[in-house]
């Protein structure tokens, strides 16, 4: 199984990275057209998360595998604020800055699994799968 | 595009030329002097003669483009916005970051305002990715050129790209949308005449 990659988020340049590196592992994996665009735009949201409320993080891409079934698992780290009310921000039009209140339930739509944990004041981790069909 | 150099980069040529000329003063004190010494600094002067080459074709590029650094991409990611009639026609064919898609919104409306076109095409063809973030500023710039009264025309959507935005939640309402660019101009062309014809 091929290794992690890791895309650190520093700047908005970093985002557009980010969501290049998800697509070529995707592309590379065997994902179609259709599937690359959706992990692509849901690392590009996650990752604009990271740059604009905790101003630093990373990305993580990597293969999975379960039950001879072949995945892609993103999971997007940082160290920043945190999330008071996961819920809240994962209803749909909610949003406390220049978003639209899309970006993490829009991002959870185009992935097959989502999960959020995060502990205010000390970061957030997400992690999504999609599945090759 | 993003590989960032130390200010080392920048600042080792000069003391290579230095120092390459001063190995040049001691070559030719040394050849008049005894000629036996030319075997001693003739591979270190062609040893900095490389370097010295290297930096002299960095200097010609400019010191951004051999840092690679934001500025240098960002003025390097502008789009150009040309114009057919009255209409002017922007085809987006990199991706667009955060603050080059704001360049480009703030681009547009400068053009709408200094050209008074009648229409705008952006043309997403060679996109493969609008976030939300990308499909908000498509919908400023429909609604702020409407606003000065210029009508916008989004063609080429991928199909990939229709289906993740809806997807996404962004149906992008409000916005015209046309197959092609080819389509995108019939559409303007034919509101025009429909323009003329309510007023005359």
């Amino acid at each position: 199984m091929a290794q992690a990659k890791v895309a650190p988020i520093r700047s908005d340049l970093d985002i557009v990275i980010a969501r290049t590196l998800a697509r070529d592992t995707a592309k590379t994996l065997g994902f179609g057209a259709i599937d690359q665009a959706r992990i692509a735009t849901a690392v590009s949201e996650l990752a604009r998360n990271v740059f604009l409320y905790a101003g630093t993080g990373t990305v993580t891409v990597r293969e999975i595998e379960r039950a001879g079934r072949k995945g892609i698992e993103i999971i997007c780290e940082d160290q920043g604020p945190g999330i008071a009310d996961v819920e809240l921000v994962m209803q749909d039009g909610y949003s406390t800055s220049r978003g639209m209140g899309m970006g993490l339930p829009g991002a959870k739509r185009l992935m097959d699994e989502f999960d959020i944990k995060s502990v205010e004041g000390q970061g957030t981790l997400i992690q999504c799968r999609k599945w090759r069909t | 595009m993003n590989t960032y150099s130390s200010t080392a980069m920048h600042t080792a040529p000069e003391c290579v030329v230095y120092y390459a000329d001063t190995c040049a003063v001691f070559l030719r004190y040394h050849r008049t002097v005894s000629a036996w010494t030319n075997w001693l600094w003739l591979p270190i002067i062609s040893s900095y003669g490389v370097i010295l080459t290297s930096s002299r074709a960095e200097r010609t590029l400019g010191p951004g483009l051999v840092s690679g650094d934001e500025e240098v991409s960002l003025e390097s990611l502008r789009i150009p916005i040309l114009k057919i009639g009255d209409v002017l026609i922007a085809s987006i064919q990199v991706a667009l970051h955060d603050a080059s898609a704001v360049q480009f919104k703030d681009d547009l409306l400068q053009k709408i305002y200094d050209t008074k076109a009648r229409g705008l095409i952006v043309d997403l063809t060679a996109v493969d990715v609008v976030d939300s973030f990308i499909g908000r500023l498509i919908s400023d710039i429909a609604s702020m050129a409407g606003l000065m009264g210029t009508k916008v025309v989004i063609t080429g959507l991928q199909p990939a790209v229709a289906i993740t935005l809806v997807e996404l939640g962004l149906e992008l309402t409000g916005v015209m949308t046309a197959l092609n660019l080819e389509k995108g101009l019939a559409m303007l062309r034919r509101q025009a005449g429909e323009g003329a014809d309510g007023t005359g």
